[in-house]
């Protein structure tokens, strides 16, 4: 084995807390090691030549760099092996800059587990074998399931892509939550009217399938390969997809779970949904007195909901200036937590509000006493420290978003993640806002939660396009960290088939042994760890390296 | 409940149609020269002995990866066999279409280290055999499922020494449609009954050190176990204790090493593989050659950790193993 070590001192933010000089003479003694340099920037041209150079000159077969995180130039450096034809995953990386030279000022400290954290990547390295990046058929093809505003866009998007696109609503009608919306907010456009541009748009296109009234009944295959089951009002359908964005949208929050509030009981007590339902109908005796209740499901610890839903403190603002235009000799009280009003423009909006003379106080409501006269609020003034008791005509609950009724069904359909709080999960809040841990299964709108339209419209399209730079080549590269099944030991427990989330693991009845869909595979390794006689592995993870590694950190040197 | 008294040599009668109309074995015990062994009948049933109150081995072992045969198989055995047999069916090892399991309810039995002279068989006999009830084995003492109400089917003993068969099962139906008499509503109270259940044990881990310190590795524990099912064990392998090069390469680097290397690795390891489907049948302990009181160990750690899932290895065919399952809201009591 001939292993180069080349250590980074990152101008002075390593050297100036690792002794990079002692690592570099230290590494020197082992009999595996050909070559141990340190170098100011190893990134950089002279240094990368210095790697190169030295891969051709001494014939290394194994090539360790010890510099910053190994999420920093990672294809740099995998580029450079393969350039010298050298597999770019015998290449090891090892953090001394995040892990040592930034953690403290104590050299001596800092340069001892550097000196660790090199060994292990030296002994795991040896049991390095070179790795294949496969290369695999997609079908350049997308599900999208709820038609509401962030489907519609992510289909629109796909299609207009050049991708076949089969858009499944369980409902009746395209366009969610959107189309009851008498005036979306800030365009104050009708909601049914965006949904019907939208939707046109939509149906006037050759590669788009629209399912309505149907539901997904199974969902299985691998990146690229899916096949699903559709139960439409037609009958039974299946289609093959390359990958999916699932929109299925929120639920409103039901005020029922909040008795106190006589949701349900008292006609007097309404929701901001109905009274976009009521539209023009709803009728007001004169000199109407409305109280607005904002965060009514939405940041109540109680019931489970520590969220801010975004859209209540708006929707209670278009509310009760809604009421003071067609009142104007109304009494509009609106009783909030703090008024968080997100959008552009939902500060300014929040003045005109007030200075249309709706009335703002900041207020804990405990509960509504009906009476035959009107509604009697009980509640706490929390900048005042006072409870007071004030009398309305009429009270409208601001009601926030919660997840979509089927957000546990197609949680376990699609292997999605779910929150604490029970919305969709994405792979990573910033920098995969939009994935999945399952490779072609998006999320958009707010199922992943509360969302406004615009937000929702520009999350699908921003899934769409994901799914696109996935599939549109028609063929995909897959890491080539996918596990493998030693048939010999395999004694088909199945165990492992339960562990994997990528359903990757198929059992086969007369050989009585699994084995891995290696398009499916997504490296977790969960299976491994499930194994007892560890008879499937992870290829770029074996047993043996994660052990090696370990002892090096343990072992005395 | 109903079942069917078992009159004479009634159940032996209904194997004997198995063995001879269905082409089934049946799997029970023999009594020979004083000995009572596991055994696989084929022709005849001569010797049968239903019962036997010495343990050698968990034939539920004798099962695993015998379905690749297809084996048509009546088996009758103890709680802690069938229950072993129940989680082999669970993960794949035995292929449970062609196989009729019974238990038969079991007053304890003694190790067959301890065995002195003749073994008595006959239920009368055995009863008296443990009228002290020191004299069983550890793993029966806490014994948790000493009633024959596991599998297809259960053998049964009332109060007044009758024997009782009950079917669990459509299979269990067969078996007693193939024995004489009518179906009858049996006694509530049985001889072995719920109060003789005991809880799990708490483990002292302070002596775990000193006991296992006599271990030599042989491994003939984990090749008795029933649930230690692995076609190719990881202790085989390097991975955990290496062999060769990989052991030159170990002790090249850390300077020197005990022979045999990694024993409370292996322990550890082994129980955390069958910590979910240990049965507690003590089958590991009678397997070593060193008295190491393995079952105290391997048994009381896995039926606590089976009570934090409120799991019973082997009680039902369609509980599923916990390591196998996802639920959202387990281990809420699992903190102490
Ligand atoms: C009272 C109220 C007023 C609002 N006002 C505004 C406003 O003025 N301005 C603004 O920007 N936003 C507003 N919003 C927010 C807006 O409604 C959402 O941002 C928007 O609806 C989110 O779109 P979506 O596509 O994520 O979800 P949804 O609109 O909920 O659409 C989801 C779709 O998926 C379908 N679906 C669900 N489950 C399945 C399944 N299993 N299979 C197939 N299909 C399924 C549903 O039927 C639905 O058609 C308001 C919300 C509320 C509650
Ligand atoms: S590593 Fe194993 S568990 Fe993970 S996706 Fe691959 S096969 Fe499934
Ligand atoms: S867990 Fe291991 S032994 Fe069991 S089926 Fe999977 S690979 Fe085979
Ligand atoms: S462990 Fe239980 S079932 Fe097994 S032999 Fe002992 S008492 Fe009987
Ligand atoms: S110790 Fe573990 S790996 Fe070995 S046979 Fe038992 S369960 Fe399998
Ligand atoms: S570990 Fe011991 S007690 Fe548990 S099932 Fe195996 S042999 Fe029986
Ligand atoms: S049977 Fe006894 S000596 Fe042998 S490995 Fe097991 S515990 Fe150790």
């Amino acid at each position: 084995m001939k292993t180069g070590i080349f250590i980074c001192h990152c101008g002075h933010n390593i050297k100036h807390t690792v002794d990079v000089k002692r690592l570099s003479e230290y590494f020197k003694k082992y009999p595996q090691v050909t070559v141990s340099e340190d170098y100011p920037f190893v990134c950089s041209e002279p240094g990368q030549d210095m790697i190169s150079e030295s891969i051709g000159k001494y014939g290394l077969d194994r090539v360790i760099i010890a510099s910053c995180a190994p999420s920093l130039h990672g294809e740099l450096f995998k580029d450079l092996l393969r350039k010298k034809d050298l597999n770019p995953f015998l290449l090891r990386r090892v953090s001394i800059r995040e892990h040592c030279s930034w953690v403290g000022d104590d050299i001596e400290e800092n340069t001892e587990k550097a000196k660790r954290l090199i060994l292990s990547g030296l002994y795991g390295a040896a049991h390095y074998v070179p790795l294949e990046e496969k290369q695999v058929e997609v079908d350049k093809s997308a599900l999208v399931v709820g038609g509401g505003v962030s489907g519609l866009s992510a289909a629109l998007f796909l299609s207009k892509m050049g991708m076949q696109v089969y858009l499944v609503e369980k409902e009746a009608q395209l366009g969610g939550r959107v189309r009851e919306l008498k005036s979306v907010w800030p365009t104050r456009m009708n909601g049914a009217k965006i949904i019907e541009e939208m939707e046109n748009e939509l149906k006037g296109r050759k590669n788009v399938e629209i399912f309505a009234s149907t539901k997904i009944t199974n969902f299985e295959g691998f990146f690229g390969n899916y096949q699903a089951t559709l139960d439409t009002p037609e009958g039974e359908r299946r289609i093959t997809i390359g990958g999916a964005v699932v929109s299925i949208g929120f639920a409103p929050f039901d005020p029922v779970i909040k008795p106190e509030l006589q949701y349900g009981k008292d006609p007097r007590v309404v929701t901001t949904i109905d009274l976009e339902r009521a539209g023009d109908d709803l009728k007001l005796p004169d000199n109407p007195r409305i109280a607005i209740l904002h965060c009514i499901g939405s940041r109540d610890e109680q019931i489970g909901k520590p969220y801010c839903s975004r859209i209540c403190c708006i929707n209670a603002l278009r509310v009760g200036e809604s009421i003071k235009e067609k009142y104007s000799d109304s009494y509009v009280e609106s009783f909030y937590m703090d008024v968080r009003a997100h959008p552009r423009g939902g500060e300014e909006f929040f003045e005109d509000t007030q200075e249309k003379g709706v009335l703002f106080t900041r207020a804990n409501i405990g509960e509504i006493i009906p009476t035959p006269s009107g509604l009697v609020l009980r509640g706490e003034d929390t900048l005042l420290g006072e409870a007071f008791e004030r009398e309305f005509d009429m009270a409208v609950l601001s009601v926030g978003m919660s997840p979509p009724e089927d957000s546990k069904e197609m949680a376990t359909l699609f292997k999605i993640s779910l929150d604490k709080d029970k919305f969709f999960l994405e792979a990573h809040i910033k920098l995969r806002p939009f994935d999945t841990a399952v490779k072609g299964i998006f999320i958009a709108g707010s199922c992943s939660g509360p969302k406004d339209a615009e937000e929702s419209i520009n999350h699908g399209r921003a899934a769409a396009l994901k799914l696109y730079g996935f599939l549109n080549l028609g063929y995909a590269f897959v890491d080539p960290f996918i596990s493998f099944v030693d048939s010999k030991r395999c004694s088909g427990c199945r165990m492992c088939e339960q562990a994997c989330v990528a359903k990757a693991i198929k059992y086969d009845e007369e050989k009585r042994v699994v084995h891995v869909e290696e398009a499916a595979c997504m490296g977790c390794g969960l299976c491994n760890s499930t194994c007892p006689s560890s008879a499937i592995s992870l290829r770029g993870y074996f047993d043996s390296i994660i052990d090696d590694e370990i002892s090096a950190l343990l072992e005395a040197i | 409940m109903k079942g069917k008294k078992i009159k004479d040599s009634a159940m032996e009668n209904a194997l004997g149609k198995f063995l001879e109309q269905e082409q089934y074995l049946v799997m029970g015990f023999e009594k020979d020269k004083g000995d009572v062994y596991h055994r696989i009948f084929k022709d005849n049933l001569d010797n049968y002995s239903l019962m036997n109150p010495v343990f050698a081995t968990n034939g539920a072992l004798y099962l695993r990866r015998l379905f690749a045969k297809g084996a048509q198989i009546v088996i009758v055995l103890r709680p802690c066999e069938v229950r072993a047999y129940i989680e082999l069916v669970k993960l794949t090892q035995i292929e449970r279409r062609n196989i009729v399991a019974v238990s038969i309810d079991c007053f304890g039995t003694i190790s067959s280290k301890d065995k002195n002279g003749d073994v008595p068989s006959g239920p009368d006999e055995i009863k008296s055999f443990f009228g002290d009830p020191e004299k069983g084995r550890f793993a029966c003492k806490n014994c948790r499922e000493r009633r024959g109400v596991v599998g297809d089917a259960g053998i049964r003993i009332d109060e007044s020494g009758n024997f009782w068969t009950f079917p669990y099962t459509e299979k269990g139906e067969t078996l007693l449609s193939l024995m004489e008499g009518d179906p009858e509503e049996a006694p509530q109270q049985m001889l072995i009954g719920e109060n003789q259940q005991v809880q799990a044990f708490q483990v002292d881990m302070e002596t775990f050190s000193k006991d296992f310190s006599k271990c030599i590795m042989c491994m003939n524990c984990r090749d008795m176990c029933p649930v230690c099912y692995c076609v190719d064990c990881v202790f085989n392998g390097d991975e955990y204790l290496p062999k060769g090069d990989a052991l030159f390469n170990k002790i090249f680097r850390t300077g020197s090493t005990g022979m045999p290397r990694g024993k409370e690795l292996f322990h550890l390891i082994r129980m955390f593989h069958v910590s979910q489907t240990c049965v507690g049948c003590g089958a590991c302990e009678e397997a070593c050659p060193q008295g190491i009181p393995l079952t105290k160990y391997f048994k009381g750690i896995s039926e606590r950790l089976q009570g934090m899932f409120s799991y019973m290895s082997g009680r039902s065919f369609d509980e599923s193993i916990p390591y196998l399952t996802f639920v959202e809201d387990e281990l809420k009591d699992a903190d102490d």
